[in-house]
């Protein structure tokens, strides 16, 4: 299949040149594999010191050296490497960053690609698409003050007890928030804003409604392994869904960048917690470390407080309810 | 006892199944389960398929699955059986039922009456009886609810079903909602 880069060359978008220069930034930016493992702490300081001993012994790379260490399961190592890849900036980024081409110019080549190119719609290829997504949450639309609107919470307490969960359940959960999951939820959470953007808005409702039954079976599974941190997060996430699914066609095109934006945040935090889980058995270790409770009370707050505003903000009448039952 | 059940997430229904086993013991009474399916259409069929040889006594049906919803399950099985017990289950929080009410003033289609929105959601009820999907129409009982911002709870009492379990499962508040099933007339709350 041809690459996007392959593409814009042919289409005289940039020169080879200027091609080679951004896959050249975008290698040189992309962070190694034992900075990503040590920064969100995915093993242990003694453990890396193994896998990195180990490597020196057998030149295996260290996803391979810590599955035979033992560390990782294949399914933790895909979830690393997910993370990897995740943290690399797309390439349509750098040909906006090195100002070749606009982001309205990008943007409009990405649709056509994926139109002739792919020939699938566009939510089967979410790398594609986050091609030009910023990397940032991008800033809420203007905030207007609630009414009658509980104030969202600023500061959150769990009780995680200091007790593992139960082994048999964790493992059921485990299986079930799994990697399919969770690409089936990133890609439905990116259709959002392509749906939107060519006013396909039964789609995106339909979506929303995917995405919203997901939620939901994971915070049963949550709320089954006594999992706090997770159900709270999901459950905001729910709330705000829920309105949205009631107000699809007075979303406008940055209210669901926004949401979409937001939503990537979520599951990005619930595999965090989840991989917490498989590794700690139990959520507080990771509640505990402050860069992590910090991420979350922001990203919990935003979600409260964007249902708070859009609640609050006067819409029209839903048209023709009626008419559609 | 004979029971069917359906939900979409693998730990739930091993869950309904363990706890519904001990709460059985409890009663002494045996327990046959007959079924457990993944979502509401699954849930028709196997109901179709086994009620011509066994006498059912209880359904235990999630409210958010795939392809179709419980609600929707319920309303096409009601249509078929207006005796057995029909049990909703969901995780939805108590302050999600709330939620309804807490954007009312937001919420445009809050302020409408409920009789006015059971009467909306039974143009729903009465496509899916005769299986008659209306493109551009709202087909999914579940989807009335929300756009209706009408409590899923209410609704499925006005349409027929026998109780409500909050999920997780637990073995109390299983046994005590078997307890007031068989016991105790009217719609049975275990939340």
């Amino acid at each position: 299949m041809k690459l996007f880069g392959e593409y814009l060359l042919e289409k005289k978008v940039l020169t080879p040149d200027q091609l080679l220069g951004c896959l050249v930034a975008q290698v040189r930016e992309m962070p190694s594999i034992a900075s990503v493992v040590f920064d969100r702490k995915l093993l242990s300081p003694e453990a890396m010191l193994k896998v990195f001993s180990h490597q020196a012994h057998t030149q295996l790379e260290f996803r391979p050296a810590a599955i035979a260490l033992g560390f990782w399961t294949e399914s933790i190592a895909a979830t690393v490497l997910r993370e990897l890849q995740a943290a690399r900036t797309p390439i349509g980024q750098w040909i906006v960053r090195q100002g070749i081409c606009d982001f309205k110019t990008i943007t409009a080549n990405l649709d056509e690609f994926l139109a002739t190119e792919v020939g699938e719609h566009p939510s089967q290829n979410p790398p594609f698409l986050k091609a030009v997504a910023p990397s940032a949450l991008p800033q809420a639309p203007p905030l207007k003050a609630p009414v009658a609107v509980e104030a969202p919470a600023t500061s959150l307490v769990f009780d995680l007890g200091g007790e593992q969960v139960e082994q048999s359940l964790l493992s059921d959960y485990l299986e079930m928030a799994n990697d399919d999951l969770r690409s089936e939820l990133e890609q439905c959470i990116v259709a959002w804003e392509i749906d939107c953007k060519v006013g396909a808005f039964e789609k995106v409702e339909a979506n929303f409604r995917t995405v919203y039954r997901q939620y939901h079976t994971v915070k049963g599974g949550a709320r089954f392994i006594k999992a706090p941190v997770t159900e709270k997060l999901i459950h905001q996430s729910e709330e705000l869904l829920s309105y949205c699914q009631k107000k699809v066609s007075a979303l406008s095109p940055d209210n669901v960048e926004f949401l979409t934006a937001l939503n990537l945040k979520v599951v990005d935090l619930i595999w965090e917690l989840r991989n917490a889980l498989a590794r700690d058995f139990t959520e507080a270790n990771l509640w505990q470390q402050q860069g992590f409770k910090d991420k979350y009370t922001q990203l919990h707050t935003q979600l409260a407080q964007t249902l708070a505003d859009w609640a609050a903000t006067p819409s029209q009448p839903d048209e023709d309810i009626e008419g559609k039952f | 006892m004979n029971i069917i059940a359906a939900d979409d997430s693998e730990m739930a229904r091993k869950q309904l199944e363990s706890k519904l086993t001990n709460a059985c013991q409890s009663l002494s009474v045996p327990l046959n389960i007959l079924g457990i399916v993944h979502d509401g259409q699954q849930l028709v069929n196997l109901f179709e398929q086994v009620r011509a040889t066994n006498q059912l006594d209880f359904i235990f049906c999630d409210i958010r699955m795939p392809n179709m919803d419980g609600l929707s399950a319920l309303v096409k099985i009601r249509s078929l059986d207006r005796r057995i017990k029909f049990v909703m289950v969901s995780s939805e929080d108590s302050e999600k039922m709330e939620f309804y009410n807490k954007f009312r003033q937001a919420t445009d289609n809050a302020a409408m009456e409920f009789q006015k929105k059971i009467d909306l959601l039974s143009k729903i009820s009465g496509r899916i009886v005769s299986n008659a999907v209306e493109p551009g129409k709202i087909n999914s009982m579940l989807e009335g609810c929300e756009k209706l911002a009408a409590d899923p709870i209410e609704v499925a009492k006005a349409f027929g079903a026998n109780g409500y379990l909050h999920k997780p499962y637990d073995d109390k508040r299983t046994l005590a909602l078997l307890n007031m099933l068989l016991t105790e007339p009217g719609f049975a709350v275990v939340a």
